[in-house]
């Protein structure tokens, strides 16, 4: 009881977001565990946005297509302006080169990721990295840089690169 | 009757002014009848030479001839009284040249009367073979200008003379124009049109180089003109033009005749040739003759039921550049009206239009089967049979009569036929061409559906594969674990590293698929293939000494290019990766055949074949013999499917194996050529 305690109170910075719960949430969160790093879990669109407003997480891994959700960039640009410090990371099971680019050139994207037999090692690194970040004190100017980036992002746009993204086959 | 009395016209010195210098309206067409007056004196040779001039040097024209000249009664009695025409006098007459005959093309005596429109004064030198020297008349043309006196009181005084300003014949006629009225260096006003030159000279050089056509069979023209210029910008033009000959390169050539048969019936002769082109030499796509209602006509182009044109015979040539050129025959295009081999003007002009090929066009908005500015050719009339086909008197063509409009009706209808003729031979290639497109499209759209799957199957393989690895990272902490013994951690991380490659080829596979299924489909050569991919496994194979050797292969064909080139790579470097028989240097081969049904594309090898095992079934999941997974021949097979092609097994024993692509000549297109 007192470790569920522990557990319960104990503040998790990163938020895995990813419907293929047996094939990917679980064995990540495993992998997490076993470095020590809590993580909350979504696996739909709704789930996702409760969670980060609960949390606050300062770190967003998010797979690109959600059931229910219209879509995995709109999804990044919401929680970025809910919470324009958090760091956010797109990953999906196939993304090019120029996709990735063209992704990562987005103001509430921080990186793109390809899913695939690397994807936990860069994953742990980003939680390993957001875990020393949030035991420091708050950069201001940071927050501030990218609250006004998040406020200037244009939805529109997104859904058309989104669909743009989508023709080219993003899953 | 009351009285009577005889009246005569009394001509006013003004009327040979107006004739000489208002008759003929364009300038060259003026120098084309003084030329054409030498032809009639049986002249093999003409020279026309014009100088600029300048402040020192006025300019004129000189127009010489070697035909036969006049004696001075000859000249005072024809020369000298315009309208008169010896020729006119004796139609159908012809005139020794050389070893050949000639007709006489004038006939109205007024072509001397040119000279009028080019300059203000004219100059006449003329000499009979044998005289000793030269008779010369200067002609004021300004001296007819007043209208009250009477054209018979206008006097010049003739001469005669040793020396002429050109000494380039002995005998023979001299014209020699100054105070030029025209300009015939300069630009001619009004649009361009294509194959003229924009400046008179030039077209009096297309014009000259046209005037005369020589007869089938004749070798060397028996008339010359000798163009000559001083104006260092228009030299591009002089030079010394014989009769042109028939064009007989073109994509079609198309002879024909019309005339009558015994029962006054027509009777039609047509022959059509088609060029040599790639598939081919030169051959006759139609060869007939007989009565019109024998051999055909185009309903929408009917020949006229008469023949009032007299016999008609002609020539067409469709002669488009080759795709990527643009040369063209040097003449310029259109169809010219010949009579006698001389030019009638000015049929055969874009403008004119009289074959019809320009309205032809534009009635089908364009996409008429034969282009006019590709088309050449030459009608044939004669003087002595084509009797009511006759010059107007300006030489702007023939006179616009019932025989006339039967001309032109006869050779529109000939053009349509043949026009018709290329539409057939040109359909085929048409259809084949949308074939082909139709053929491609789908065969894009097969890959592009390929395309679909693969980043579908990418993406599901890759969902448990992220799974594995996260499973894997666990695993990693746990083997480092110092609670656990020391042997256990050493096995543990051995059999991390074996599923971790693993799991990177499973990886790796699933992105050479992807890129696999995202190409287009191309036109490509075999060999260039079998060649990308004897450099692309050049290096293994050179480690490993082995020789691979590309049979020589000229098919092309269309597909995905890179689907096949990583399937051969595959195939290939699975060759490569064999196990080494005993005393044989490994020798691999690619090689491409044509067969009924497909292009096969064969990697045959001396390996030591496929084990036992996996003969009946090679392309089922399993552990090659190297250790590999043997996915590679899966992934290749179920690509090449996705683009309409396949894989196959053609033979394997301990003396090697022999893998066959196959692609269906439809989707490769082989059908189509």
């Amino acid at each position: 009881l007192i470790l569920a305690e522990e557990e319960y109170l104990r503040v998790k910075n990163v938020l895995l977001i990813d419907d293929e719960e047996e094939a990917v949430v679980k064995p990540l969160v495993a992998a997490f565990a076993s470095v020590g790093i809590g993580v909350d879990t979504a696996t739909t669109w709704e789930d996702a946005i409760d969670e980060f407003l609960i949390g606050g997480h300062t770190l967003v891994f998010a797979d690109w297509n959600l059931p229910g959700s219209k879509n995995g960039l709109a999804l990044l640009a919401r929680l970025k302006r809910l919470r324009p410090g958090s760091r956010l990371v797109l990953f999906s099971g196939f993304l090019d080169t120029d996709q990735r680019e063209s992704i990562e050139a987005l103001p509430f994207v921080d990186r793109a990721y390809p899913k695939g037999v690397d994807l936990v090692q860069s994953l742990v690194t980003e939680a390993q990295e957001a875990t020393m970040r949030g035991e420091r004190p708050t950069d201001w100017v940071s927050l501030a840089t990218a609250y006004r980036a998040s406020a200037d992002t244009d939805i529109q746009a997104v859904e058309n690169l989104e669909l743009r993204l989508r023709g080219g086959g993003i899953q | 009757m009351i009285a009577s009395s005889s009246l005569s016209f009394e001509p006013s010195a003004r009327l040979q002014r107006l004739l000489s210098r208002e008759l003929i309206s364009d300038p060259n067409l003026a120098v084309v009848e003084l030329v054409k007056n030498g032809y009639d004196a049986g002249a093999t040779k003409v020279i026309v030479d014009l100088r600029g001039g300048d402040v020192e040097v006025p300019a004129r024209l000189l127009i010489a001839d070697n035909g036969s000249g006049m004696s001075e009664a000859e000249f005072i009695s024809s020369w000298m009284r315009p309208g008169y025409s010896d020729k006119a006098r004796h139609p159908g007459r012809t005139i020794r040249v050389g070893g050949g005959s000639r007709v006489p093309v004038g006939e109205k005596g007024l072509g001397r009367l040119a000279a009028g429109r080019l300059g203000e004064r004219l100059t006449v030198y003329t000499r009979r073979h044998g005289e000793p020297d030269w008779f010369k008349l200067v002609v004021d043309w300004p001296r007819f200008d007043n209208m009250d006196e009477a054209l018979r009181d206008v006097k010049f005084e003739s001469e005669r003379v040793r020396e002429v300003p050109i000494d380039a014949f002995v005998s023979g006629t001299v014209l020699m124009i100054e105070n030029l009225s025209v300009d015939l260096t300069a630009r001619v006003p009004g649009r361009k049109v294509a194959g003229r030159p924009d400046n008179r000279f030039g077209r009096l050089a297309q014009d000259l180089r046209l005037l005369t056509i020589a007869s089938s069979g004749e070798q060397e023209s028996n008339f010359i003109i000798t163009l000559r210029v001083d104006d260092p910008h228009l030299q591009q033009y002089a030079g010394s033009f014989g009769s042109i000959q028939s064009l007989s390169e073109g994509q079609f050539l198309y002879d024909f005749s019309i005339s009558l048969d015994g029962a006054n019936h027509l009777y039609v002769s047509r022959r059509v040739t088609q060029g040599e082109s790639s598939r081919g030499g030169a051959q006759d796509l139609l060869n007939i003759e007989g009565p019109l209602q024998a051999v055909g006509e185009i309903p929408r182009a009917p020949h006229p039921r008469d023949l009032s044109a007299g016999p008609i015979s002609g020539r067409f040539v469709y002669a488009p550049p080759a795709r990527g050129q643009r040369v063209s025959p040097t003449s310029p295009s259109g169809v010219f009206l010949y009579r006698d081999r001389v030019r009638v003007e000015p049929y055969g002009e874009p403008e004119a239009d009289w074959v019809g090929a320009y309205s032809r066009k534009a009635s089908r908005q364009g996409y008429a089967p034969i282009q006019p500015k590709h088309l050449y050719g030459s009608v044939h009339i004669t003087r002595s049979r084509n009797f009511d086909l006759t010059d107007m008197t300006n030489r702007q063509g023939l006179i616009d009569n019932e025989a006339f409009e039967n001309l032109v009706a006869h050779v529109r209808a000939e053009f349509a036929f043949f026009e018709q003729i290329v539409q057939d031979h040109e359909k085929a290639p048409r259809w084949q061409e949308s074939q082909a497109r139709k053929r491609r499209a789908a065969a894009q759209e097969r890959v592009s559906v390929t395309r679909a799957q693969s980043r579908s199957l990418a993406h599901s393989v890759r969902q448990p594969l992220t799974g594995f690895s996260a499973s894997l990272f666990v695993l990693q902490q746990v083997s480092v674990d110092s609670r656990l013994p020391a042997d256990l951690r050493e096995k543990l991380a051995g059999a991390l590293d074996m599923l971790r490659r693993a799991a990177t080829d499973i990886s790796e596979r699933v992105q050479t698929f992807l890129q696999a299924s995202g190409e287009d489909v191309t036109d490509f050569d075999l060999e260039g293939v079998f060649q990308e991919t004897i450099d692309r496994v050049s290096a293994i194979a050179d480690a490993q000494g082995a020789h691979i050797e590309a049979l020589p292969s000229s098919h092309r064909i269309s597909f995905a290019r890179t689907v096949l080139v990583e399937a051969l790579v595959e195939l290939t470097a699975n060759a490569l990766a064999a196990e080494d028989v005993d005393g044989r240097d490994r020798e691999i081969t690619l090689s491409g055949e044509l067969t009924d049904a497909a292009v096969k594309i064969g990697v045959t090898d001396n390996g030591p074949g496929l084990p036992e095992s996996r003969r009946d079934h090679p392309f089922e999941p399993g552990m090659s013999q190297s250790g590999r997974p043997g996915h590679g021949l899966i992934t290749q097979k179920l690509t090449l499917l996705g683009a309409g092609a396949d894989l196959e097994l053609q033979s394997s024993s301990t003396e090697g194996a022999c893998f066959c692509i196959l692609i269906p000549r439809s989707v490769a297109m082989l059908d189509l050529s």
